[in-house]
This record gives C-alpha cells, structure tokens and sequence, in this order.
C-alpha cells in the first residue's frame, strides 16, 4: 500500500513538473456518494467511494480520470428477490478547462461488477422457500456524458455539482436473467444487459500545491 | 377524437394483465364429496411448522360437498393432508413439481405448480378411502379480456 500511494505521489508530481500549462491538477472525492452509507428505507445498503483526478494538457481541456468502488445490499426488489452487487470502476474522459463555471463533458466507463443473490417466497404454513440466484461477473462497458457546475470555495477548493447519463453495456453470462439493479460508476439502472442508469455528483476539489507556473527558460 | 378514445378503451381491454403468481404457499383447492351431508370435524398437515390458516370463508355446516383452500410445502414435492369425517380420520398426500423461473422486474421469480414427473394418476395424488374425480395442475393465467387471471395451484376433488 506505502508503495502504491509513493507510485501514485511520484507520478502526479511528474505530471504537474512537466505539464506544459499553468493550470493545476485537481484532485477529488465524491463527498455525495460517502453519505450514502446509510440504509434506505427499503433496507438497500450502499457503500459507494469515488476518487477524480484532472490533468491539464497541453490543448487547453482537462484529462480527467475516475476510479471508484460500489456495493449494494438490496431490499427486497422485483416482488422477491435480493441482490448482492459490487465493483470497480474507472472513467476515463475530457472537460473544458476552465475551473469554475457551467461544464459538460464525457467519460468512457470500464468496470467489473459481480452480482449474487437469493429470492423467498414466504410460507407462513409450512416455512419459506429461499433459494440462491447463481453468481455472476460481468464486465461494464459505457458512455458517460454529465452536466456540472463548479464553484470556488477557497483559493485552492473547488465544489462541483454534476448530473450524469450512462448507457452501458454489460458483457457476460446471464444465466438466471435476473436484470441488473445497481452498477458500480452508474448507480441504480434500468434494462439489461444495455442498462441506463442518471444520478448526481458533489465532488470537492483540491488544487495540488506543487503545480509549476510555464515560464520560458530564455528569460 | 371519439376514435382515439375509443381505441384507448378498446387498447386496455384488449391489453391484458401479467399474472405474476403466488407470491408464497400455492392453494390446494380441495372439494370432498360425499352421498350424505357431512362436515369436516378437524384438517391439518402433518408437516407444517404452523396450524392452517383460516379458511377465506364460513365453511360450517353440513353438506353434501365442502371445499377447503389449503396451502402446499413449498419445501417438498408433496403435502400431507389428515381429515377427520364422522370419527374417522383419512390422509390425503397430493404429489407435484414446485417450478422456480424469473420472468421481469415486477414478477421476479415466478412459482409454476406441476404435475409430479410421474404422471400416473397413484403418483398424483393418495388417498387412505374414497376415489379421486378430477385433479388438475393450474398454470399461471395471465388476464385478459374476458379471461380472468388465475394464480398456479391444484384443483382436487375427491369422493368419499
């Protein structure tokens, strides 16, 4: 893990030593998706993180990349059923370059989710009926376009609302058909195994201190 | 105007509706002939965890048929039936198949009640006396127009 953060650190320094513009990387966390640690009503738990890092280039945009980890714990969903889901997620994608204002850009999404589960039916006689839905992993393949306003909270935050639409596609076997109920990276979704998913965003945004002004070496 | 309401109307009957099912214990849907008026002094099975449920409507009395709404073992591919009658007691066991398939977000799985892989009619369904008039494994049925809807159980009648 020391290695894996040292790797991390270097590399971000590396990146904002040569990057050839005088705009900072900004790194981020989804503070929504923490508060969502909680049971819903129907008893549907979630643990959901989400890290962002955006790295200016050369053209004037951001490259912003996203990794993050989802899982839920269903209630009781489609009359019968509860579903166990996880995974892991990286979105990969451009946005303007301006840090605050009115932005919308788009991501590439690759995942990994597994999903298991069982369904009841109740038997108030003579005991209930359980049984496993078999597990399966599947990979998600999709499109993410969002909406998002960003707000300057101090000389070095940054507060960003953001809407999202994923359409994605989910490749592997499906071999009980139960349609998918949450993806990690889109949240809950529709269809299967072309899901849909929207959902909302609220990162903060810290501008790394080590960012290096572009000035000529003539000078 | 008058058209498109029309066919709006027409649309809906015509539509139907997705039977989703039992959503726990099938019904047995027994009836018990006899020449003479009688009435069931007790009903219970002998592998319940909990007593019968209450029947959904006033069967006391005498008379020369009763019908009696029973759960089946979701657990088990029969169900043990004891009925006691003018101080005799019989046992009826009904054989099937229990069928577990996922059909879409608003049915989940959907349980199908069968007949037993072996269709003879001593396979289908035991009794200690009497003889077996009719049984019939009941498919879910989706609703329609004119067409009601109807939940996968077992129909039985049986004469004492």
């Amino acid at each position: 893990m020391k290695n894996c953060l040292l790797v991390v650190g270097f590399a971000l320094y590396s990146i904002s030593s040569f990057a050839q513009t005088d705009r900072p990387i900004l790194i981020g966390i989804d503070v929504l998706k923490p508060a969502l640690l909680l049971v819903t009503p129907n008893r549907t738990l979630f643990r959901l993180a989400e890290a962002t890092i955006k790295i200016p280039n050369a053209s004037g945009r951001y490259l912003s990349l996203m990794a993050g980890y989802g899982e839920c714990h269903s209630g009781v969903i489609y009359r019968n059923v509860k579903l166990n889901t996880y995974g892991y997620y990286v979105k990969i994608g451009t946005e303007p370059g301006k840090q605050v204002g009115f932005t919308a850009s788009w991501n590439s999404l690759i995942g990994f989710v597994h999903e298991d589960g069982n369904y009841t039916f109740q038997g108030p006689t003579f005991g209930d009926y359980l049984a496993p839905i078999p597990a399966r992993n599947r990979a998600i393949i999709g499109f993410e376009g969002s909406l998002a306003h960003q707000f300057r909270l101090s000389e070095s935050l940054l507060l960003r609302l953001s809407g999202r639409l994923t359409p994605a596609l989910l490749i592997g076997p499906k071999e009980d058909k139960v349609n998918a109920y949450f993806i990690p990276g889109i949240g809950l979704v529709a269809g299967d195994p072309l899901v849909c998913g929207v959902g909302i965003g609220l990162h903060l945004f810290v501008k790394l201190p080590f960012q290096k002004k572009l000035t000529s070496q003539h000078d | 105007m008058r058209l498109l309401i029309v066919l709006a109307i027409l649309s809906f009957l015509l539509a139907g509706c997705d039977e989703c099912g039992p959503d726990g214990e099938p019904a047995l849907d027994l009836i018990i002939y006899q020449a003479n008026p009688f009435t069931i002094d007790t009903l219970y099975t002998l592998d319940s965890q909990q007593p019968l449920p209450s029947q959904p409507y006033s069967v006391t009395g005498l008379n020369s048929a009763q019908q009696r709404i029973l759960p089946i073992n979701l657990n088990a591919d029969k169900t043990r039936y004891v009925f006691q009658i003018n101080g005799r007691k019989d046992t009826l066991t009904v054989f099937y198949t229990l069928d577990f398939a996922y059909r879409n977000r608003r049915c989940g799985y959907v349980l199908t009640v069968k007949e037993p892989p072996d269709k003879s009619p001593d396979q289908q369904v035991q009794i200690t006396r009497g003889k077996i008039q009719n049984v019939w494994y009941m498919p879910n049925q989706d609703g329609a127009f004119l067409k009601e809807s109807r939940k996968s159980g077992i129909s039985l009648s049986i004469r004492l």
